[in-house]
């Protein structure tokens, strides 16, 4: 999704409501996931020999990894929002006549 | 929110049980075939630490009452399957609990999904637009890569398991057939004029128990290279998730999650293997 030069389509609650959106389905489904897989790990531990060491290592390191990357992707989820909400925000300045700026994410 | 594994874990929970049978059921072989029973079972190819135990620790002559002279090993039949206890039912609740926390992250990728297609030149269009959208779409795609780690996780893990039970589940019918004639010699020993009869259950046996520490090596040979293969796998894919993770959000954060799950498990890893009684002998 490219913009075509010369041509500028700004819906400020839109942009707003896009990283509201992102946050919030990150929030509601992304820390269930990052338990499920702690559950996993703690689960493995109790399983006994558990198919070899090497097995459960390899779970355990899946599982860490998982648990992690849900966690962090949460966060990026949130910087996501704070990005859509400065956009909107410095595009609202533009308008109200304060002078174009550069805007990046 | 239940799944195949967790219908897997319900049919295949006894396997800890089977263990525990196949145990005792050759303790109580051991009282009638010491000889084949007791002696050292090969385990070069049974993995490194198991075979260093097998170097380490000496045959022992024993003289047993009934018996005489029998060669002990490290790696007898009862050592064996001790060791390869596993509580199989548990392994595939650990899969369902990942693959859950892969379903969790998929329904979260396609609600970003229809935010990532609801950015349309109607609502937004610019420079930040294409740079914002850009962001999103990595973002996307590194959600849907650890969504696939949960699930290969889950898959691979809970092949093992289900091998783990075949293996479990043959070990406990020959040694329980094993005990059942054990049981059936020792009653005729003591009763008058039958020793005969006892002899020829113990003559019939002793194929029987030539026959378990040849599957119960070649099984558990099985086993460590599928571990092998197994951990070669998780550990790549695992691998691949960080790199494309910090290559898709471009700030290092798959290598920095990469190098916190090392880590973690490395530190746990005391805590993590004495908990479950996970023993570090066999599979490695």
């Amino acid at each position: 999704m490219t913009g075509t030069p010369g041509t500028r389509v700004i819906d400020r609650a839109f942009i707003e409501r896009l990283g509201r959106n992102i946050e919030q389905s990150a929030n509601d489904h992304l820390p269930q996931a990052s338990r499920d897989a702690a559950q996993a790990s703690d689960l493995m531990t109790t399983a006994g020999q558990g198919g070899g060491l090497l097995v459960v290592l390899a779970f355990f390191f899946a599982a860490e990894y998982v648990e992690e990357a849900w966690r962090t992707k949460t966060g990026t989820a949130q910087t996501l929002n704070e990005a859509a909400q400065r956009i909107a925000t410095r595009w609202r300045a533009v308008e109200e006549g304060y002078g174009e700026h550069g805007i990046s994410v | 929110m239940s799944n195949t594994y967790d219908s897997m874990a319900g049919a295949l929970s006894s396997g800890n049980e089977l263990g525990n049978v196949a145990l005792v059921s050759s303790l109580i072989a051991c009282t009638v075939w010491p000889e084949h029973l007791l002696a050292p079972i090969p385990a070069a190819k049974s993995g490194i630490l198991l075979s260093q135990l097998e170097k380490r620790v000496p045959v022992k002559t024993v003289n047993l009452p009934v018996h005489g002279a029998v060669d002990v090993g490290p790696t007898n039949v009862p050592t064996r399957l001790a060791l390869i206890r596993t509580d199989t039912g548990k392994m595939l609740q650990a899969c369902s609990r990942i693959h859950e926390s892969g379903s969790a992250g998929l329904r979260y990728l396609e609600e970003l999904n229809k935010q990532y297609y609801s950015v349309s030149p109607a609502t937004w269009e610019s420079n930040d637009q294409a740079a914002y959208s850009k962001q999103l779409l990595d973002y996307r795609n590194s959600v849907q890569n650890t969504y696939c780690l949960a699930w290969e996780t889950a898959l691979l893990t809970s092949i093992v398991a289900v091998l783990r039970f075949v293996q479990l589940a043959i070990a406990a019918v020959i040694a329980g057939i094993l005990a059942a004639m054990a049981i059936a010699y020792w009653a005729l020993v003591f009763i008058p004029f039958t020793s005969a009869a006892a002899q020829s259950i113990r003559t019939a046996g002793t194929a029987i128990a030539r026959t378990l520490p040849t599957i119960i090596r070649v099984m558990d040979e099985i086993m460590v290279k599928v571990g092998w293969v197994h951990a070669g796998i998780l550990g790549v894919r695992t691998a691949q998730a960080a790199i494309s993770d910090s290559m898709r959000l471009d700030d290092g954060e798959g290598f920095r999650v990469l190098g916190g799950a090392a880590v973690e498990v490395l530190g746990d890893l005391v805590k993590k293997l004495t908990k479950g009684q996970v023993n570090v002998l066999s599979g490695f």
